[in-house]
Formats: C-alpha cells, structure tokens, sequence
C-alpha cells in the first residue's frame, strides 16, 4: 500500500468564509498568477459563499471566462498588450453562453498559453481553473475519489482538514466547519482504508479541544493537522493542552511547515518557523510529529546536505534529534523545471535516503488538490517515481507513511492506538461502507463482515438532498422509468420527465411547468426539514430550480447536487 | 369557422439545445432557434426568437406554495422571407398570481426505502395562475396586427396516472381588442378603431403510451393534442358576416421519445399536423411538421 501523506479532500463550500477567499486570493496571486484571473477566481468564490451552486463543467467555464472577460484589469491588459492578442481570444469579449464546453476550454487554452508563453509565470490560468473543477466538487466523497482514481486500488491518503477560523466567526462558518469534519469522516467510511482523516484544529476556535476530544474519541480521525501561519503559535499553553492530549492518546500531527501556502498576514508566516517547536520537542519529546513541506523545497537545493540555515536544515535536525520526527515533500513543484535545481533537489534527497538517521522518515505527499494550481496530482507520483530509485519510492511512499500513521503489520497487528480506534470506529461502520475496505483494514479486522453500499457519491441515497429529490422527480416518470430505481435514474435528463413538454405546447404553459416544479420541488424539502444555504430564500432557491428545472439537458443527479447546493437538510453530511 | 384557403406546409425544425436554454424560467433571457420553412414551393430560412423580462416573488407555504409574477415577452418566428411565414409574432405583457394546488408530503428519511412507493405530494391538482395581460400579436409583414387588454388563466399539470391525461392543460385569455393594421378590414371597408370583445382558449393533452399492459416497443410513444380557439364579439357586422370574427386551430401529433437512461444521438423524433386558423392568419391552412430533438 502506498500513501500520500499530505492531501486535503475537503471542498470548497466547507472552508468558504471572506477570510478563506482573501486567502485562496493571495496564495493565487503568489503563484505569479495574472491579476484578473484572481479577481475573476475570488468573485466567483464570493458568489458561491453567498449563494452556493452546483456548477457543472460548463457553467463554471462559462462563469470564469466571462468573469475573466468582464475584469478591469484584463481590458487593461487587453489594450496594453504589447503584441496583439490572437483571434479566438477575442471571443472573450462577447457573450460566452451556450458556446459549449469544446469552444469554452479551447478559449481558455488558448488564452492561458499566451500568457504562459508571454510572461513565463508558471501560473497558468488553466490550472487555476482546473484546481476550481477540482475544489467545487459537491461533496468531500467526490473530491476525495477526484485523488483516488489514479492510484491502485490499495492506495491511501492523509486527508488533511483546514481551518480557517477568526474570532468572530459567524454561525454559517461554524456550520461549515463542522461539515468539513462530517464530510471528511465520511470520506473515510465509504473508502474505508484508503482516508486517513486529521482532524484540523485551530486554538483561534474556543471549542477546540472538543473538537479535538470528538474527533478522535467518535469519529474515526487518526491525526491532527496544525498551521500555525493561519494565525497562531504552537508554543502556547492552549497548543500545549493539544500536545499533552496527543501523548495521551498516541496521536501523530502533521504541521505546514514553509514559508508559501496559506497565511493570515505576513506576520503570521514566522508562527510555521520550524524554530518555533524548540521548546515543545524538548518538554514532548516522544511527540509523533511529521513537517509538512520539508520547510520548503528551497532548502532541498544544496546538491549535499540542507541549505544552510533553511527551515528544511533545521527540520532535518529535528529527525536526527528526535525519534519520532519526521517530514513530506509535499508540493515541491518549483525544481520540475529541470537544469541545476532539479539536480541538486535530487542529490540531496538521495544523501538523505541514504542515511541511516533519517531514511524511513521522509514521507512522500502531494498537498493535492492544492498542487493542482501547478501540476495534476498523478504526475507529481510519476514525477518523483522516475526521479528516485525503486528503493527510495517504497521507503518514502510505503514504509516511512506506515511508520508514522502507525499502521499494524501485514498480519494485521501492532496497530498503534490512534489507528486502533480508527479500525474500531470503522468496524462499527461496516453496515454503511461506500466500497470493499482495504486488504490492510480486512487482515487487521477478520471477524468484521463489511457489507459496502456501492454509490456513486453524485447521487446516492444516503445524501438527503438525493433522496428526496429523487422522490420528488420520481412522480413526474412514466413507469417505465420508475422500474429503473433509484441507481439508474440518475442518468436520466430533465427532458425525459413527464413535465417536459417544451416542443408540443405553447410557451405559457411550459414557462408555468417549469416554475411550478421549482416551486413544489423546494416546499417538498422545506417540508422534509430542510433548510437554505448562504443567503438563499424562497425567491432565490424557487428561480434557480425553475433555471434548472427549464434546462433539459440536466441529469437527474445534476439536480440533485444543485438541491444539495441550495437547501441545508437536518443530517446533512458534505 | 371558414376553410377558404388550404396550404400545405413542411416545417422542419432541428432544435439546438442550446438555443432551449433557460427561456421560460428565468424571469428575464433569450432565447434563439434557427428552422428551415418550405410552403407551396417557397423555401425560406426562419428563426424563433424570444425576449423575456420579469419578476417574481415566491412564497413557499406548506400547502399552496404561490409566485406573484409580471413579465413581459416577445416572441415569435422571423422568417427571411415574410410571406411564407406561417407563425405569428406577439408581444405580451402580464402580471398575476400563480398558485400550485398541491400540499408536499412528509417523507422519512431512509436510504434503503428510497424505492418505496408513495408520492411526493399528499394532494396535487395541478398549478392555476391568474393574471391581468396587454397583447399584441401580428404577422411579420404586419398586415394583421391586434391588441388586447384582458386577463389570462392558465391551467396546468404533469400527471400521467389514471385518468390524468385526458385532463388538459389550458389556457385562456379575456379582453377587449383592437385591430392595429388589418388588410382584410381594409377589403372589407371597415375602419380600424373598432374595439370588440375577444376571447382567446387554448388546451393542450399530452398522453404517454408508458403503461404497464402496452407492448414495449410502443412505450416510448407521446400523443399530443392541442386546440386553439379564438372568438371576437361585438365586431362590425360586415366581419361577422364574413365569419372572420372567430376561428380554430389544431395541432395533432406523435412522438417518439427515447426511453433509455443513455445518451444518444437524438432524443425525440416527432410529426405534428395541423390544421386552423389563428387571429393574425385567418386563412386556415394545413401544415406538417417533421421534428428532431438532438440529444447534446
């Protein structure tokens, strides 16, 4: 079994606040990322806090490229161009919908090489919006198999939560939170083995602890995740109640540890110095601690040892200081360009590998989906299986992830107890697994019998907005539709439900269809308890379903992630 | 009615999806459908065109969930060759209440019960809105053009059990009318500001053949039906002599819907005939309609 150490599969509606897309916004504009598709990214994001939606491949293109189009500083750009822009780039201007999702990303391609060409800033606008596709997926489920569909079927990942928090946090942002840690505990129940969940936590959050205490006691999680550039240090009595509780209870944290990704403020990039764990690994040193980032991939550019005085030097220090230390090399992305930085990358990785102090320490990540921003998830595998040897790979993918997760032996046993729990929390489970779990999780508990509901977690029963979307579209089917059940029907469009009647009718009467089922549709939820998400109410949420409701080309499962965008249900797992 | 001229006509029309969009839903769009026209040895390229601007304000109550709306629309077909279009164009302005005649149902929540029979709504009537309308309607070389001021009714429901398709969905406006150009007042030598009563009916059935005791192969059949009548009293004598003063209008046809859950190439095939008159072409005419749906 092979493992990504370091991965986040939470969507974007769970970590959504101003704060959150302040952030994503920098991050961005710290790629070298252009500034109108940073605008462009950011209102779409505020629009999605606002009133989420489910964007399907088109409506998001759509969205970003006329958002793009309509932003100040691209007609700037547009009129300051040094070189003319090519033609098909100037469909950009003009109205974008029902341009189809060939010509939409044949526009976007074409622009985001340009750029690429013309500025060499390895931001490309491409990915910017493939990370959006990515990061928009409805539920954490989705995400999470978005990263699992090009691994073995053994394969794991650490799923990493994120939280960002402020004081005063409204309550929206709080409910938001707590779905991110149902949605990820879910991931791991329906790919059961392959997620190991950490459960984000932030002392800026006043339940922390509980939080904490909840998550590993009932929930399944089997690490914590810190980032302290979110705006917190880790060496305060709060952090130290955190330390003490995972000691107690044998829990491995994984912090950021790099001078790029997320922060508050600039200030708050110095509280991810690995400087600052002195004192903690010295009053814990039995602390399960892995560096996320290896301080950052400029430290791994010696060609020998770690840059002097990089934070990369000082988290190697730490391995050889303290037993049960260790660091990922996740989203090292900037040596992929070949020449003398990948050289010495890679000569220091291999001296690292090959000393005894720290081999089996060095785990492998990704920070999908956040690497996405520069490279797909699968060739970041690919890239670092090529550039190591097959020794090196296993040790950093299999052997060294085993060893801080805790994982038993192949006879199933010696499980730390973080991933005892984690196994006992699944087993209590295995009525409602989403697939056949790992060989790893079937050896350590032979006398559980899984019995896996295979759905598709873009329309599975178990989510109530699919439910009760599914029962509402049921009573416009002709029987033979019905007969199909549950699972089959989720192919079927729109346009073959039994209110579509646009082509054989007067206008007037498919306009009132339309709005009537949109009207219908959202008091049978309200009915069912359901409730609006961001700041939809009944005028909203009714005009978008009749939009929806008015496009035949939907898929039933279309709707019913645009139902879960739009209503909040009592049970609700993101 | 009066069957002075018949025509026969051969509409195809392949519809982009695209062009479907969102037209009739959102309260405000366009919406644009490219058809080749062929009458009587004319050929002509024609486009059905709509503009749409509104609001509406939604309440969603337990039972009779309701939509206070207004809206205004243009719609119609423009053909590049105005004589052999056979469709009018209206402009129409309208502003009421809708009501749905239906009370949802309460359902527990349980995945494993999510095929379990049983209905969404407890009750359900179908959806009535009432509304007060100013309308204009004319053919595109504007030689027959009207407007009314009335109030409309609109009847509608998507049920196929029982006796449900027999039950049509209607529509029906009342007002006072008033012609704007009129070639065949100015035949007859009446003057144009004549203002008369009109009432305009419409009902359309659409009934699937997907029931239980039908063989397979015809499940995936649709038979739709729609009459359109129109009736203007207290017009000048010399029009209701001429018996233009009312008329009707049918539409019958058959489709066939594809019923697989798949995608394929095209989703519907359909044949329409009609048969009638409409206020703005009084002639009745014959028309056929051969129809493709593409699937995207």
């Amino acid at each position: 079994m092979r493992i990504n150490a370091h991965a986040h599969i939470f969507n974007l509606q769970t970590v959504l606040t101003r704060e959150a897309i302040e952030i994503i916004a920098r991050r961005i504009r710290d790629r070298g990322v252009p500034e109108f598709v940073v605008g462009a990214v950011s209102r779409i994001l505020d629009r999605q806090l606002d009133r989420p939606e489910y964007l399907v491949e088109e409506e998001l293109l759509e969205r970003f490229i006329a958002e793009i189009a309509a932003d100040q500083n691209f007609q700037g750009f547009i009129a300051s161009a040094t070189s003319p822009l090519p033609v098909e780039i100037t469909v950009l201007g003009g109205g974008v919908q029902g341009l189809g999702v060939s010509a939409l990303r044949a526009s976007l391609d074409k622009l985001s090489t340009y750029l690429d060409a013309r500025d060499g800033s390895g931001g490309g606008i491409f990915d910017v919006f493939e990370t959006l596709r990515l990061a928009m997926q409805p539920d954490i489920v989705g995400v999470a198999d978005r990263l699992l569909e090009h691994l073995r079927p053994d394969d794991a990942l650490v799923a990493l939560m994120m939280d960002i928090t402020s004081e005063q946090e409204p309550e929206r942002d709080r409910r938001n939170f707590e779905l991110q840690l149902r949605g990820t505990m879910e991931a791991a129940v329906q790919r059961p083995g392959r997620i190991f969940p950490f459960v984000a936590i932030n002392p800026r959050r006043s339940a922390y602890l509980d939080i904490l205490r909840r998550a590993v006691e009932e929930m399944g999680f089997c690490g914590v995740k810190l980032y302290p550039s979110l705006g917190y240090a880790v060496d305060t009595s709060a952090m130290r109640k955190v330390y003490d509780y995972c000691i107690r209870e044998d829990i491995p944290l994984l912090v950021h540890c790099t001078d790029g990704g997320f922060y508050r403020d600039a200030g708050a990039i110095a509280n991810s110095d690995p400087d600052k764990w002195y004192p903690v690994l010295d009053d814990y040193p039995e602390l399960r601690l892995c560096f996320g980032h290896c301080g950052g991939w400029r430290g791994l550019v010696g060609g020998g040892p770690p840059a002097p005085d990089s934070w990369a030097e000082e988290v190697v220090g730490y391995i050889r200081s303290f037993p049960n230390v260790c660091a990922d090399l996740s989203y090292h992305v900037d040596m992929m360009a070949g020449g003398a930085l990948e050289t010495d990358y890679f000569a220091t990785l291999h001296a690292l590998l090959a000393d005894p102090t720290v081999a089996g320490r060095i785990l492998f990540g990704t920070d999908a989906w956040l690497v996405r921003l520069n490279i797909t998830d699968a060739h970041y595998w690919k890239y670092f299986e090529r550039h190591l040897t097959a020794d090196e790979f296993r040790q950093i993918t299999e052997e060294a992830p085993r060893r801080f997760l805790g994982l038993p032996a192949a006879a199933g046993t010696g499980a730390r107890p973080n991933i005892e729990r984690h196994l006992a929390f699944l087993a209590s489970q295995s009525d409602r697994v989403g697939a056949e779990p790992s060989a790893w999780v079937r050896a350590a508990l032979p006398g559980v019998a899984f019995t896996p509901r295979t759905h598709d977690p873009f329309w599975t029963p178990n989510n109530q907005s699919h439910f009760y979307t599914f029962r509402y579209l049921r009573d416009l089917m002709t029987p033979s539709h019905q007969q199909l059940g549950f699972s089959r029907c989720g192919a079927l469009r729109l346009r073959q439900l039994t209110y579509w009647q646009k082509e054989h009718e007067a206008a007037v009467l498919f306009a009132q269809r339309t709005e009537a089922n949109a009207r219908r549709l959202a008091a049978f939820c309200k009915a069912n308890g359901a409730t609006y998400e961001g700041s939809y109410d009944d005028d909203s949420a009714v005009t978008r379903l009749a939009e929806l409701f008015a496009d035949g080309d939907r898929t039933l499962a279309d709707m019913a992630q645009s139902v879960d965008a739009i209503f909040r249900f009592h049970a609700e797992v993101v | 009615m009066r069957l002075t001229t018949i025509a026969a006509w051969l509409l195809i029309a392949i519809v982009p999806v695209a062009a479907h969009g969102q037209a009739g839903a959102r309260p405000s769009g366009v919406s644009f459908a490219p058809a080749l026209v062929a009458a009587e040895g004319d050929r002509t390229v024609a486009a059905r065109v709509g503009l749409l601007a509104g609001s509406r304000r939604h309440e969603i109550a337990r039972a009779f969930p309701s939509t206070r709306y207004w809206r205004a629309e243009a719609r119609g077909t423009l053909a590049a060759d105005p004589d052999a279009n056979p469709e009018p164009v209206a402009l129409q302005a309208a502003g009421g209440i809708a009501i749905s005649l239906a009370r949802p149902r309460t359902v527990a929540f349980d995945p494993d019960a999510v095929d379990a029979p049983g209905r969404a709504m407890a009750f359900d009537y179908g959806d009535v809105s009432l509304a007060a309308q100013a309308h204009v309607e004319t053919n595109q070389r504007r030689t027959e053009a009207r407007a009314a001021l009335g109030a409309e009714l609109i009847y509608t429901h998507d049920r196929q059990g029982g006796v449900w398709p027999l039950v049509p969905s209607l529509y029906a406006s009342a007002g006072i009318a008033r012609p704007l150009a009129s070639e065949l007042r100015d035949t007859l030598g009446l003057p144009d500001d004549e203002s008369y009563v009109r009432l305009v009916a419409g009902g359309a059935w659409h009934i699937s053949a997907d029931r239980r005791w039908m063989p397979r192969p015809f499940r995936p059949v649709w038979l739709h039906a729609q009459l359109d009548l129109y009736r203007e009293a207290d017009v000048d004598a010399a029009l209701e002599q001429s018996r233009l003063d009312d008329g009707a209008r049918v539409a019958l046809g058959a489709a066939y819907r594809l019923l697989s859950a798949e995608r394929r190439i095209v989703d519907e095939i359909f044949i329409r005939w009609t048969n009638g008159e409409t206020p703005t072409l009084p002639a009745a005419r014959k028309a056929w309609m051969l129809g493709i749906v593409l699937a995207p």
